[in-house]
């Protein structure tokens, strides 16, 4: 019997690290894919609610920064999703946000949609020019859109421009659509306008 | 709440972006490449390739083993229990081991599959990969015209004589569409500005505007849309903000509307300035946006009478959308049609002068016994930053007082200016807590963040390491540079001047709670600590916001002993929010508008920062007067007292007597007044005196005066004068009819142009990506390295398991 204990033990301690470790950053993983996939649940209630009684704000969840504020599908890629009130990352997280400093949707300006593009947004990729989408605002009437434009977008070199001459919905989400790293310069930017 | 964050953390969570954007970049391209080449399979296998040659090692390791064979001997006794131990956990490992490996394969399969669909997601849209960032792709934008319908195009002239500018501003709107249109323009204003005349032009026709109390004044104008008349009402939204509104132009046709307002000239350290404002920085809204009812009337373009703003009405700017024009979109304002402006000006100071310039125009001069005129020097100019006119006596002449006078309506006005001496530069003893709040918000994106940045590196590097100081930045959310003011010395300057570098322009304006934690409650000074001698907040800011009346309160509610100065950045900044937000906080204002005024600009500010300034004010008129402002504020190095008077039906004669203490030394100085015998007009006095009686009814509003209260003390001074006020408007209406009612007509917005040199946009792009994908490969890789440890050991011959049950 040649044994080497301490050697054997300290690469078991190694690979049972490897795999905690491992497991817990697919969890984390898992976690995000799964509030994407559950919260636009929770939110279509509130969504509904605040159909029922018009202009008014309902928070998802009490505790909740933000709220619905329309509803976007585009019918053919089966996409039904909620869209909040503000584009921050703990908004983000769990439905595409509007952008509050962009146009109110549904209005003349630029309305600017921002989703993430490895869950919501992550059809964005296949949306090909003449596309139908369309929203549903607080009143309860739905508006058509198609896509007239997409595009990349360098944020270090340009940004938004809300104040704008004609109605306009952007849908932004990031680019390259397989980047691993978060945080990159570059937007996927699809341009809608009324059909 | 505040975010306090040390230098380290501070780049980690803020600027981890910037620093490590080009890294990422050419790690985007790196995916890049790979989706081409059937990327993730390939890394994957050269991984392989590298990891498998360590299987082979053995050798190496088994001699090192060698070596330690004796001392496992010594305690190989120990180890008999162990044995079943190890054999049963090796049974366990197994197992986990198998299961990883499945899993393993589960997740590789998931991944390849996502990175297979992103690949054919890539090919779908047109080969964007070739695409270079900024290269438009708007393929199906056709149809999308941007010439405004109704084109805008002003001339300015101003006359200043003494104190006192009188300015006279064309607007002339062309309709270039088939149709009758109703136009709507928001326009800038300097702060102060009295505005007392309006005249309607159409072709030869000339029709005199009249003041009206707000409501009625729609209401006549409404009626004069609906009959098919031409009509024009101008509103104030912001006393530096306006609304013009041109009923029933007919196409192709011009309609003028001069404008005339007078104001008081500015005088600072000897040099007079001016500034005219021609465009607007896109103001951000704080708010939940209001009730869709309410913001569906506000904004429909069916309501009676629509403002056509880019902004939702929010419960914090329940106005959003009155005081948000549209702007052009960049590139195309630069047309020679729209948004022109000619001007000039008559300079008749009385005095022989020293300079006379213009820092963001250029100017032809000409002068002629004594009276200068000047106009600019391409004729016109696009309307996209402020203009600002600068003049300064020769030595000998410096005004130290004056005093001015006009009779209206038998009633008699005056105003005063008094130059109290410099105070002594005594403060630099004393020990003083400077805090700057910088404004990092979306729209001081371009040239704008630039200034910011400049400004606040002058001001730290003019600290000295008695002060202490602090920076707050803020957009949508605000933190501190430190949690506690830290002394100015080598190391915490040196890192302040690293954080400023650092900051980048994005993200809302939520000024209020940045301006809240710049003016903490001052707590109960009971234990023992001493607070500072001299609190300063340095607040820099474009001041594009909405909701400045509720900011003005804040800051009077707040101040306690600090003491609030604003820099004004930019081609366009909120003046009127610098002004007020510095006279709330008993500071001054300072405005910089290009790269060059930054070092001029900060340095006189630190002056009045360094000097204490000369308090204690009180006038000894020669009869009984109605004086405005109530209050004298304290002044600062340079500064001037002004005060606008009103005598009654009296001609005053006698002396003003002003008292008032300054470093601590009190100080007088008399003034002769002769109104009766010299019967000098200074035309614009009684102007004067009107606007700031209402200004200061106002600000009693805004500390707490009842609304209804405030109302009724402006309307008859706002009727009285002719002025146009937050109660009054101005309206003329023409008598013949130019539209046949049943003509259809569309109103449309008169754009304003892009502010120069700042960024197009007032926010940015949000952050679209989650940490998904990375956590899932970094698992799949630290779950790949436990499975190739596990074989690895597996594959060593003086394993621990034994070698029958391979």
């Amino acid at each position: 019997m040649r044994r080497r204990p301490s050697r054997t033990n300290s690469l078991n301690v190694v690979i049972a690290l490897l795999v905690l470790v491992g497991l817990q950053q697919f969890g984390a993983a898992a976690l995000i894919k799964g509030k994407a996939l559950l919260a636009p649940l929770l939110i279509e209630r509130a969504w509904s609610a605040t159909l029922q009684a018009p202009g008014g704000v309902v928070r998802p969840w009490p505790w909740a920064d933000t709220w619905p504020v329309a509803w976007l599908e585009m019918p053919r890629r089966r996409v039904s999703l909620p869209v909040l009130s503000g584009d921050s990352g703990n908004v983000l997280a769990f439905a595409p946000g509007h952008a509050r400093a962009s146009a109110p949707l549904g209005s003349t300006g630029l309305a600017v949609v921002g989703g993430h593009r490895d869950t919501h947004f992550a059809f964005l990729a296949e949306v090909g020019l003449g596309e139908r989408l369309r929203i549903q605002l607080a009143d309860g009437q739905w508006r058509d859109y198609r896509i007239a434009a997409t595009r990349i977008v360098d944020t270090r070199v340009e940004a938004v421009q809300p104040q704008y001459l004609a109605e306009v919905i952007l849908l932004v989400t990031c680019y390259p659509f397989n980047a691993l790293t978060p945080n990159g310069p570059l937007r996927y930017v699809v341009r809608a306008v009324p059909a | 709440m505040l975010h306090t964050l040390d230098q380290h953390e501070f780049e980690h969570h803020k600027f981890e972006h910037h620093k490590f954007e080009h890294h990422k970049f050419e790690h985007h391209k790196f995916e890049h490449h790979n989706t081409d080449g059937h990327s993730p399979d390939l890394l994957f296998y050269d991984r392989l390739t590298l990891d498998r040659p360590t299987l082979d090692r053995p050798t190496h390791d088994r001699r090192n083993v060698a070596h330690h064979r004796p001392e496992q001997h010594e305690a190989g006794h120990h180890n008999a229990q162990p044995v079943a131990c190890n054999a049963l956990l090796t049974r366990a490992n197994r197992l986990v081991f198998r299961l990883l490996t499945a899993a393993l394969g589960v997740l590789l399969l998931m991944l390849v599959l996502s990175g297979s669909v992103a690949r054919a997601a890539a090919q779908t849209a047109q080969g964007l990969d070739q695409v270079t960032t900024g290269q438009l792709l708007f393929t199906g934008t056709a149809g999308q015209s941007f010439q405004p319908a109704i084109m805008q195009r002003s001339n300015v002239h101003f006359s200043i004589a003494g104190m006192i500018a009188t300015v006279s501003l064309e607007q002339v709107f062309r309709n270039h569409t088939r149709e009758f249109v109703e136009g709507v323009y928001a326009f800038p204003l300097p702060p102060e500005a009295a505005v007392r005349a309006l005249e309607m032009r159409v072709g030869e026709r000339r029709i005199t505007g009249k003041v009206r109390e707000k409501e009625a004044a729609k209401s006549i104008y409404r009626e004069a849309k609906r009959a098919g008349r031409k009509a024009s009402l101008v509103e104030q939204q912001r006393p530096n903000l306006f609304t013009n509104r041109i009923a029933n132009i007919a196409p192709g046709e011009e309609v003028s509307i001069r404008l005339e307002y007078v104001q008081p000239v500015h005088y600072h350290s000897g040099k007079f300035s001016l500034r005219f404002p021609m465009t607007i920085t896109p103001r951000f809204m704080p708010g939940v946006p209001l009730r869709a009812s309410v913001a569906q009337e506000a904004l429909s373009t069916v309501a009676a009478d629509p403002y056509l703003g880019w902004a939702m009405p929010t419960d914090e700017v329940p106005d959003a959308h009155r005081i948000s024009p549209l702007l052009l979109p960049p590139g195309l304002d630069n047309g020679p049609a729209h948004n022109r402006i000619s001007l000039s000006a008559t300079l008749d100071m009385g005095m022989p002068l020293s300079m006379v310039s213009s820092p963001y125009h250029e100017i032809v001069l000409s002068r002629r016994a004594g009276v200068y005129d000047l106009s600019l020097l391409d004729g016109s100019s696009a309307m996209d930053r402020d203009f600002v006119l600068e003049w300064q006596p020769v030595a000998g002449s410096v005004p130290e007082a004056a005093f001015f006078t006009q009779k209206v309506d038998d009633q008699y006005y005056g105003m005063l200016m008094v130059v109290p001496p410099a105070q002594p530069a005594a403060i630099a003893k004393i020990p003083r807590q400077v805090i700057f709040v910088i404004d990092t918000s979306g729209s001081m994106g371009g040239t704008s963040i630039e200034q910011a940045r400049a400004s606040l590196s002058t001001a730290l590097r003019q600290l000295t390491p008695r002060d202490t100081f602090n920076i707050i930045a803020f957009d949508s959310s605000h933190r501190a540079l430190h949690r506690q003011p830290v002394p100015a010395t080598g190391h915490f300057v040196q890192q302040a001047l690293e954080f400023v570098r650092m900051l980048h322009a994005s993200g809302g304006t939520q000024m209020m709670p940045a301006l809240l934690a710049a003016l903490p409650v001052v707590q109960d000074q009971g234990n023992g600590e001493v607070p500072p001698a001299l609190r300063q907040v340095v607040f820099i800011t474009d001041g594009a916001v909405g909701n400045e009346d509720e900011l003005f309160q804040a800051i009077s509610q707040r101040l306690g002993d600090s003491r609030l100065f604003t820099v004004g950045i930019g081609s366009a900044p909120n003046s009127w929010f610098m002004r007020k937000a510095a006279e709330s906080g008993r500071g001054t204002h300072t405005s910089i508008g290009n790269l060059q005024d930054v070092g001029p600009a900060m340095a006189s500010l630190f002056e009045q920062l360094a000097r204490p300034a000369a308090v204690d004010f009180a006038i000894e008129w020669p009869a009984a007067v109605e004086a405005w402002p109530r209050r004298i504020p304290d002044l600062y190095f340079g500064e001037p007292l002004t005060i606008s008077v009103s005598f009654g039906d009296t001609a005053p004669v006698g002396d003003i007597t002003v008292r008032g203490r300054v470093g601590g030394t009190p100080w007088q100085r008399r003034i002769g007044v002769n109104v009766a015998a010299g019967s000098d007009q200074h035309p614009g006095v009684a102007s004067v005196w009107a606007r700031r009686k209402i200004a200061d009814l106002l600000d009693a509003g805004l500390r707490g005066l009842d609304a209804a209260a405030v109302r009724d003390a402006v309307l008859p001074v706002a009727l009285a004068h002719q002025l146009l006020s937050p109660f009054t408007s101005f309206v003329a209406v023409e008598e013949v009819v130019s539209r046949p009612p049943e003509v259809p007509f569309a109103a449309h917005p008169v754009p304003n142009t892009q502010p120069l040199g700042q960024a197009a946009q007032p926010y940015a792009y949000p952050a679209t990506a989650t940490t998904g994908p990375a956590k899932m490969w970094f698992a799949v890789l630290l779950l790949f390295l436990a499975l190739v440890l596990h074989v690895l050991r597996q594959g060593e011959p003086d394993h621990a398991a034994p070698p029958e049950q391979d």
